[in-house]
């Protein structure tokens, strides 16, 4: 049963920091991605 | 721990920085009063979901979180996680009802004051105030504290320190300019989130060592069906519910949105994407609080004690610092939102000011905001406590104040009764608030004769009595609003200058 739980406490640890780099990861792909149409040419 | 003077030195050096680096970017960007408080229909998904996961990313994740960690363990971090995500989904419903309704409003107060009228505008006008002020303080009392635990640093020197540097830049800026510093603030904070709290719990000895040392000591603290804790995270998810639906940050945000379903994607992508980020700060109370680190330090330092235990003392040191950076963020956004509601809504309550008047009036009003957080937040020891007090107005009051998005029968009474109702009830229930009422000559034996205080029962009643007493309100009256008003009667501010140069 402890060893249940210290898994599952490790799977949580590691689960949350790699959500937060996903979050992080994804804001700045969208943040690139607001700038590079920003200031991409107008071809019109 | 650190010497006194430098960390001050360090500290004012850092604010002045970014002092000039908001008074830099806010240089020429900002030409209109509708560019001040609006940025309309400017932002894509990928800018709108980038602020506002941004936007709920202020200084306060490190301290109140944790504190609420420290006390009742796992579950009220999951449900403070939870709690964060909870007006997020409410506002892919709500957000685009408000543009649909009112395409041209700015502010939930002109909302309140078009729907309902004076009073309910007044109403709403000081419970978000109230609310912005007690989370400033709630802002400051977290730096100063934080700053005394890692430096001795005396609380109304970091107060007067912080408050001094942003109200020094706080008539620059606008929406434009809080939008950047909001996505600053995150992609500062997220890293600092997952390194120092991954690094800590690796340097600690790994999860399996720590989890070990908690099932030890404190195992309440880990168990999942940890009532007390089940029952602050249920209490957390309605005051943060509350507290957010009369943020004055979202609404504008709603209209910053290119378009309503980008409005609602955003907000719907924003709601998953916040809830690892609070939570993890939770989670780091709990931890800290599992390894006996609190002991007599405020429990809002949890987050700093964890990194002492596990970096050398320059880490939790160079982490306040930034999380300064973050405070002042956070400060400016308010400070500017707080002059923004008086140079906006002050013509409505004198008779017709000129502009000397009210650019007056909003100085006062930021100085005086400013000096008055110093003083609570140099008093205060408990940023969950402070943030709590005014999630309960707020709670009491966002039922009756939205319902009238769906609802043509509800009347400015029938709002205010049932936002008053709220109050009581919940304030009834509140635990500081309890002794206090049970004192009151004539009120105290009515009182005390309910049932034992608690935050779920005080927030299940204010929302639950708001909400009641609302529907009854709407049921027994004859009023009925027509909708196309909000439409109407609210205009951008360059049309009515157009108009009025016209």
């Amino acid at each position: 049963m402890a060893a249940v739980g210290a898994t599952a406490f490790a799977a949580l640890v590691w689960a949350t920091v790699l959500a937060i780099a996903a979050v992080f990861g994804y804001e700045v792909y969208l943040l690139v991605g607001a700038w590079r149409r920003r200031t991409r040419p107008d071809r019109s | 721990m650190l010497s006194t003077t430098l960390a001050l030195a360090a500290t004012a050096v850092t604010l002045a920085a970014f002092a000039l680096f908001g008074v830099w970017y806010s240089r020429g960007r900002v030409g209109s009063v509708e560019d001040f408080i609006s940025a309309r229909d400017s932002a894509g998904q990928g800018t709108l979901t980038a602020t506002l996961v941004a936007s709920g990313m202020g200084a306060w994740i490190l301290f109140s979180p944790a504190e609420a960690g420290v006390g009742l363990g796992i579950t009220a971090a999951i449900g403070y996680g939870v709690g964060s995500a909870a007006p997020m989904l409410a506002y892919v419903f709500v957000g685009p009802r408000i543009r649909d309704l009112m395409p041209d409003g700015h502010t939930l107060t002109e909302y309140a004051h078009v729907r309902y009228g004076s009073v309910m505008y007044a109403y709403v006008l000081v419970v978000s105030v109230g609310y912005m002020f007690i989370f400033l303080a709630a802002d400051l009392t977290a730096i100063t504290n934080a700053l005394q635990f890692v430096a001795d640093v005396p609380r109304w020197q970091t107060g007067l320190l912080v408050t001094g540097f942003v109200l020094a830049y706080t008539a620059y800026g606008g929406l434009r300019a809080s939008i950047v510093t909001d996505t600053a603030q995150a992609l500062l904070i997220m890293p600092l989130l997952a390194v120092t709290f991954g690094g800590a719990v690796a340097l600690l000895g790994g999860p399996a060592a720590v989890h070990g040392e908690i099932v030890a000591a404190k195992p309440a603290l880990l168990d999942p069906g940890f009532v007390p804790g089940l029952k602050l995270g249920g209490a957390l998810v309605l005051a943060i519910l509350g507290a957010e639906m009369l943020n004055q940050a979202w609404w504008q945000r709603v209209y910053a949105g290119r378009d309503e379903a980008t409005v609602r994607r955003s907000f719907a992508v924003t709601a998953v994407a916040v809830v690892p980020i609070v939570f993890v700060a939770g989670f780091a109370g709990t931890i800290a609080a599992g390894l006996g680190l609190v002991g007599d330090h405020a429990a809002s330092n949890a987050f700093l004690l964890l990194l002492g235990a596990a970096f050398p003392p320059w880490i939790p040191f160079a982490v306040v610092l930034l999380v300064t950076l973050l405070v002042a963020s956070t400060a400016d956004t308010l400070f500017n939102a707080l002059s923004s509601i008086v140079t906006a809504d002050l013509p409505r309550l004198l008779d017709d000011p000129d502009d000397a008047t009210l650019t007056l009036g909003a100085r006062v009003l930021t100085v005086a905001a400013g000096v008055g957080a110093v003083v609570v937040a140099v008093w205060a020891t408990s940023v969950l406590a402070l943030f709590l007090l005014a999630d309960l107005l707020a709670a009491a009051t966002f039922v009756p104040l939205l319902y009238g998005l769906y609802s043509r029968r509800i009347d400015q009474w029938g709002a205010v009764s049932a936002a008053v109702a709220g109050l009581v009830a919940g304030l009834s229930f509140f635990p500081s608030a309890r002794s206090a009422l049970v004192a009151l000559p004539g009120v105290g034996p009515l009182v005390g004769v309910l049932p034992a205080a608690s935050l779920l029962g005080a927030f299940v009643l204010a929302v639950g009595v708001s909400a009641i007493v609302a529907l009854v309100g709407a049921r027994v009256t004859d009023a009925r609003f027509d909708l196309g008003r909000l439409a109407s009667d609210v205009h951008v501010f360059d049309d009515a200058e157009r108009e009025v140069s016209d």
